[in-house]
């Protein structure tokens, strides 16, 4: 008989989100994908100075804190035809690269690793390790219901590798906020790095800075060489099932990122259809079919047959997954494809080869980080800026990436002042509803997900939408 | 002792910090020291964070830390028991988690984000707008952090046409007849000092530090001007004409919003301490001023600062 389970609100993501879904003998059958809150970022930047757009536009999301300002910045080059010095480009890498890197263990460990581990665990410790029996003691007297409260599942029990993931899950957190330290350096701080403007970096850059970055970086590559790849490679032991659950229409893209030495880190491109194509921007379409707007674009809560704020971008009509998996697959990643057959998982769209594209990614943008930092020039140049007096006309695009995939910013101005500004976001090409009579993206990967361990919640309807590292704030904005 | 895993030696000690973060000295050690000792661990006041019309960078900033841990604040200073990002339950469970928490005792809310007003339909949560369910949590709560711009004047949701209608918690508040004490830390993101040094304060001694506009006076009790290490650049009137060559000059004429936002950023700094965005020189967008994100232009160079007073010039970029 047919079910249907509603959750909301998702926890462990950016933002408001619900997912409806069908359960037919104890699997997903259908599912629908709400976004919940819309504030109108695009419209907000309408009317001002041009330059606002690289500091407003930067605040639709503090979870991917660097991407928004830096596509923001792209656009806004091309806008005042000013592209940014070579050392300008080092340096905004030096901090997406970082961005990414952390981004990616805060999704694994703070957001996902719950539904995977039995943190109780921590209670069945006898050994001598202080820091790990001050969290005993913490979980024994206090209580935390934000751990203690949780889903039922299958959960890896083993008091051994749930003891080692419960301390780097909270390794992870210090971590982060190290490379946060990283990013600050440069950009004068994390959340939202302000000495970021179209043309460079307007920090004094001395060795003193570059070698405090460089003490992080190293902070950062032991433990994600030690801690986190195997981590995620003992989940995807552990769960060998989520490499064929989580699938979506396979249909992948990326744009070209990292190119401040030369050759890109990520080429851009696509895959539709199994078959690899170069992206062309004039393919893509935004519908709002079952989003909250009018065909103007204009925002209607009370439209009929919508249910998300979120937005539905198509290529040729198609939806199209983005993402690290979308970066690893379009790239044919020799580390990742390695990787995978290690592990006897199939190269496709599934939760767990998500998450082992992460871990993937991270080990690459720490090699490209080493040498961003060997290639920067000391003494030369940081910025060629902008004349901000300059009553501009004129567009822009900036194409770049965030943790979650692939993002794109669009600025049009006359007279010094915006007219439109649009923001086609990696969450709203995973999470846009459905359009044109086909299903979004993770709505249709929800499909024959097994639902075993509660009538009115779902862990692994959970584990599914988490692997995409959804961020609704970015995605409506 | 009542703080879980310290001595005594350690636990003075970090009273002292406390003490020292929120008051920039140490003379109310023994105030927070007395209040930790009065609550066992168990005892010790619950919080739950609540997100609406937000980006979460307040929570990702919070989590980063500067001075402050966020790991040492939620297993030695407060009972962190809801919160959206970390929260292990989701759906039903969740929501039954906050109810439960917040009918089991005394628990201080943190808000994060506004509240759209003119379009309840823009921000839901469990099925209901949040407009229509924030204040049935607020009612409950023994008092309020309004953590952000956004939560503490509107920020920019509430910015320019305001779209959907985003008002910032003390006007929702009022609207809703919610009656509580409410502190606000403003700043897009927050920096988190000012948020767990501030809750911790709260936790410890039963009662909110001492505020100027709502705000705690440590934090936000002068003009980021006042403090700048640019000062003297200003005083002899060396300004930045490129941001390129000259990289210790007042960036007045750029924009630099420091003369009008009261806020401790020059010595406080951020992210463990290593910067700010004067340091790094880029102008001070003002991200902690009530009308943040401002009318007119963030990165202005007005000629017109050539040949006005001081005062005069305050009154010009207020606007």
């Amino acid at each position: 008989m047919a079910k249907t389970i509603s959750i909301e609100p998702i926890t462990r993501i950016e933002g408001h989100m619900k997912v409806e879904t069908h359960i037919e003998n104890g699997k997903v059958s259908n599912a629908q994908i709400s976004g919940q809150m819309y504030r109108g970022f695009e419209k907000f930047l309408e009317g001002r100075h041009p330059v606002d757009a690289a500091r407003i536009a930067q605040r639709v999301c503090g979870v991917c804190h660097e991407v928004h300002g830096i596509a923001s910045i792209l656009a806004l080059e091309e806008l005042y035809n000013n592209p940014s010095v070579p050392n300008g480009h080092i340096l905004r890498d030096l901090i997406l690269g970082m961005h990414l890197i952390t981004d990616h263990l805060l999704h694994f460990y703070t957001l996902c690793m719950p539904d995977y581990v039995d943190f109780t665990k921590i209670l069945e410790y006898n050994g001598n390790d202080t820091s790990i029996n001050n969290l005993k003691n913490w979980v024994i007297k206090t209580k935390p219901q934000f751990v203690l409260k949780r889903n039922s599942g299958n959960y890896i029990s083993d008091t051994n590798t749930c003891l080692g993931m419960i301390n780097n899950y909270f390794q992870a957190l210090k971590l982060r906020s190290r490379g946060a330290t990283g990013m600050a350096l440069i950009g004068a701080k994390a959340p939202f790095a302000h000495a970021v403007l179209p043309g460079g970096i307007t920090t004094d850059i001395t060795p003193a800075t570059l070698m405090q970055y460089h003490t992080v970086l190293e902070e950062l590559k032991g433990f994600v060489i030690n801690q986190y790849i195997p981590d995620v490679m003992e989940v995807a032991k552990r769960y060998p099932e989520y490499f064929d659950i989580g699938v979506s229409y396979n249909n992948f893209y990326t744009n070209e990122t990292f190119k401040s030495l030369g050759d890109p880190v990520f080429k851009g491109g696509i895959i539709l259809d199994g078959n690899d194509q170069s992206f062309d921007f004039n393919h893509v379409k935004e519908y709002y079919d079952t989003s909250y707007y009018t065909p103007a674009g204009e925002p209607d809560p009370k439209k009929d047959g919508a249910y998300s704020w979120t937005k539905s971008p198509r290529y040729n009509g198609e939806p199209v997954e983005v993402g690290p998996l979308a970066r690893m697959i379009v790239n044919k990643d020799p580390y990742f494809f390695k990787t995978m057959k290690k592990l006897g998982g199939k190269v496709q769209s599934s939760t767990m080869g998500r998450h082992v594209a992460r871990a993937v990614e991270s080990r690459n943008l720490l090699d490209h980080l080493y040498s961003l930092l060997d290639s920067y020039k000391l003494g030369e140049s940081n910025i060629r800026e902008v004349d901000f007096a300059q009553k501009i006309t004129g567009k822009g695009t900036g194409f770049s990436i965030a943790a979650r995939g692939a993002l794109i910013h669009q600025i049009e101005a006359v007279d010094g002042k915006i007219t439109k500004y649009n923001m086609i976001v990696p969450s709203t090409w995973n999470f846009g509803p459905m359009a044109q009579g086909k299903m979004g993206v993770v709505e249709k990967s929800l499909v024959n997900t097994p639902v075993k361990y509660s009538t009115e919640n779902s862990i692994e309807v959970g584990r599914v939408i988490r692997s995409y590292d959804p961020c609704t704030a970015c995605s409506i904005h | 002792m009542s703080i879980n895993n310290l001595s005594r030696r350690e636990f003075l000690k970090k009273c002292r910090d406390m003490s020292a973060l929120v008051f920039g000295s140490t003379i109310f050690t023994n105030e927070i020291a007395e209040g930790f000792v009065k609550l066992s661990a168990a005892e010790r006041p619950q919080v739950i964070f609540i997100q609406s019309q937000c980006c979460t960078g307040c929570s990702i900033s919070t989590t980063y830390g500067n001075e402050t841990d966020f790991i040492d604040f939620i297993t030695n200073i407060i009972r962190l028991q809801v919160h959206p990002n970390i929260s292990f339950s989701q759906g039903v469970d969740y929501m039954a988690l906050i109810d439960e928490v917040a009918n089991s005792g005394p628990f201080y809310l943190v808000c994060e984000g506004s509240i759209p007003a003119g379009m309840k339909e823009a921000c839901i949560f469990n099925d209901v707008p949040m407009y229509d369910y924030m204040h049935t949590l607020m009612n409950k709560a023994a008092a309020i952090v309004s953590s952000g711009t956004c939560a503490c004047s509107g920020g920019i949701p509430a910015s320019n046409q305001n779209v959907t209608g985003a008002i910032p918690m003390d006007e929702y508040m009022k609207r809703t007849g919610v009656d509580k004490p409410m502190v606000k830390i403003p700043g897009c993101p927050i920096n988190p000092d000012r948020l767990m040094g501030t809750v911790a304060y709260i936790v410890a001694t039963g009662k909110l530090p001492e505020l100027v506009d709502g705000k705690p006076r440590q934090y936000y009790g002068d003009l980021i001007h006042n403090q700048c290490g640019r000062y003297q650049a200003f005083n002899q009137g060396h300004y930045t004409t490129s941001f390129d060559k000259e990289k210790n000059n007042c960036l007045l004429k750029n924009g630099c919003r420091g003369p009008v936002v009261f806020s401790d950023c020059p010595t406080r700094r951020w992210n463990g301490k290593v910067n700010v965005c004067i340091e790094s020189n880029t102008p001070c967008i003002g991200c902690i001023h009530d009308d943040f994100p401002f009318n007119s232009p963030l990165y202005l160079s007005e000629e017109s600062f050539e040949d006005t007073s001081w005062s005069e010039m305050k009154e010009k970029m207020k606007k």
